[in-house]
């Protein structure tokens, strides 16, 4: 029972990066491959807050989501006005820099020791420390970012972002700074996952940069193709499913030896399979040209 | 009256030029055909004036409420505020979008597009909306494809395309019409069709630049013909005085000209 509080909460919080990347790269078009990066500032500066400041995580909430979304920004503004391909390239070295940084400079993030012994969470003076506790801010959480990217993505702001995703030059024809909406969603992005990162640390209580690899990134970015591109309900099948199908695997007696790899190696199938039978996702709305 | 004026507008890619020193004017609530065979730097000329490509030198001005603005180094999207619609060669629809919304999203005003009214101002969004709404059928009716509003446009024939990409460049509502090949490869139906939305569309005081290759058509409908070649205008006048001339019949290389 423990075990699956335990699984249902990382799933929570891969739900509400699966979520924020999908607006991003399923909704706006954008090939992120940075993911983690904003994920990782997140998770850090809501940790150093409460270990150097004493803060609490429900101020390193914001503080987190805001700090990744004002990355997007300095990341966006230089590199969005970039084409697709080089896009990805850009985001992907993103990730590496925000993992170097935090496995390099040792002096502010102990580097590959990690960050031990980060506080939970208590609001108003209760402890959040039983895992259904958490189970629950953490589904809270899920509701939230839900709903207000759900709210995104159906406006005419949302139909915008489609528009630029589906030809960005037709967009500026129609009178659309594309640019603008392309650095809007980034960072609303960004934001999300700055949201996550929080959840994440207060819940492990120890980070190190291993969480924040180019990896986790690829991840991501699987759990929104397998759900499905553009699809909200997708998102949550794709986080839940790539959170589920390793935990399965360990279940049916795998040594955990070779568990990472057979798990990297199952991503990839599943990945090959999707291409193959269904580009588009499960719930997919859009596919790949 | 002018609406729009091109001075000795210039245009290389790599050293080769595209367009080489274009002037002409079109006239308010007419309809000018730009002709000229392939690679004459047609397109490379409308790039330019909507805010596409930057051209080496010249000006282009747009006159609107009566002022002349320079518009030859301005970036797209302001072009298209500024009352300037255009459609592309090779269509341009979001494809992975239903008809209508290809049409709500050609909006003169843009407020309920913002994210603060996402988040915030449900009222005025669903009041713009309202209105897009009207405009999108309005003018999904003006080209004849009412029953296609919930198609995806991916899943239009060839001919539809083009007219849904009318219609939306009709939504915007815009004083100039820049069309790149409205009739290309369309049956000769639709290409009547065509003719009589563009002959309306003068008639309600827009003024429409277009780029054909169908003789017979410019022949049909335009006021003016401009003959391009090798980046340079070669000739100007009614369409009449123009298709008998040798020089633009030379251009041609021989092709058959009505
Ligand atoms: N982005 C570009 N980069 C390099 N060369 C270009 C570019 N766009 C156009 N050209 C070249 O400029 C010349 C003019 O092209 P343009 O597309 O304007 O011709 P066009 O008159 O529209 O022809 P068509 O009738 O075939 O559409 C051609 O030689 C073309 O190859
Ligand atoms: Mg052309």
């Amino acid at each position: 029972m423990e075990y699956l509080l335990h699984i249902c909460i990382i799933a929570g919080i891969y739900y509400i990066l699966t979520l924020s990347l999908n607006l991003v790269v399923g909704y706006t078009g954008l090939p992120s491959m940075g993911h983690a990066a904003f994920y990782c500032v997140g998770a850090y500066t809501s940790a150093l807050l409460a270990l150097r400041l004493g803060m609490p995580a429900w101020i390193g909430l914001p503080a987190g989501a805001i700090l990744a979304g004002f990355l997007g920004l300095i990341i966006g503004l230089p590199t969005l006005r970039l084409k697709g391909d080089f896009l990805a390239i850009a985001t992907f070295g993103l990730g590496v820099i925000v993992y170097q940084i935090a496995l390099n400079w040792v002096s502010f993030t102990r580097g590959p020791m990690g960050l031990p012994g980060i506080p939970g969470y208590s609001i108003f003076g209760w402890e959040v420390d039983a895992l259904w506790a958490y189970l629950i801010l953490v589904v809270v959480l899920c509701v939230f970012s839900y709903l207000i990217i759900r709210r995104v993505v159906k406006s005419p702001f949302g139909r915008v972002l489609r528009a630029v995703r589906d030809d960005e030059t037709a967009a500026k024809a129609l009178g659309k700074n594309t640019v603008n909406y392309k650095l809007l969603a980034f960072i609303i992005g960004a934001f999300f996952a700055g949201i996550a990162g929080n959840l994440y640390a207060h819940y492990i209580t120890f980070i190190d940069p291993s969480s924040f690899t180019v990896m986790e990134s690829v991840t991501i970015l699987l759990m929104v193709i397998l759900g499905g591109m553009a699809s909200l309900k997708g998102s949550l099948v794709g986080a839940v499913v790539l959170v589920f199908v390793p935990e399965i695997l360990r279940f049916m007696g795998l040594p955990s030896s070779i568990a990472a790899q057979v798990r990297q190696m199952s991503y990839g199938l599943i990945l090959v399979g999707l291409m193959l039978l269904r580009p588009q996702g499960l719930f997919g709305k859009y596919r790949f040209k | 009256m002018p609406i729009l004026e091109a001075q000795n507008m210039k245009k290389h890619f790599d050293g080769i030029p595209a367009v080489d020193g274009l002037s002409f004017e079109v006239e308010k609530e007419t309809i000018t055909a730009l002709v000229g065979p392939n690679g004459a730097g047609k397109t490379t000329f409308f790039n330019i004036i909507t805010g596409f490509l930057e051209p080496d030198s010249g000006e282009a001005f747009f006159y609107s409420n009566g002022s002349k603005r320079d518009i030859s180094r301005l970036s797209a999207h302001k072009v298209a505020r500024l009352g300037i619609a255009r459609t592309f060669q090779n269509i341009r629809l979001f494809s992975q979008m239903t008809v209508l919304d290809n049409l709500m999203l050609a909006s003169n005003s843009r407020k309920h597009e913002n994210l603060s009214a996402a988040l915030f101002s449900k009222s005025h969004v669903s009041r713009a909306e309202r209105e897009n709404l009207d405009r999108a059928n309005h003018y999904l009716e003006f080209v004849g494809l009412t029953g296609k509003i919930d198609s995806l446009a991916e899943n239009l024939s060839h001919g539809q395309r083009k007219l849904v990409s009318l219609a939306r460049a009709f939504c915007l509502e815009p004083d100039l019409l820049l069309l790149d090949e409205p009739t290309a490869g369309v049956f000769p139906e639709t290409r009547e069709k065509i003719g009589g939305l563009l002959e309306k569309m003068r008639e309600m005081g827009k003024t429409i630049l277009f780029i054909e290759h169908d003789m017979h058509f410019v022949v049909d409908i335009a006021d003016k013909i401009i003959v391009m070649n090798a980046g340079k205008k070669l000739r100007e006048g009614k369409p009449e005085e123009v298709i008998d001339d040798p020089a633009v019949i030379e251009a041609y290389l021989g092709k058959e000209l009505p």
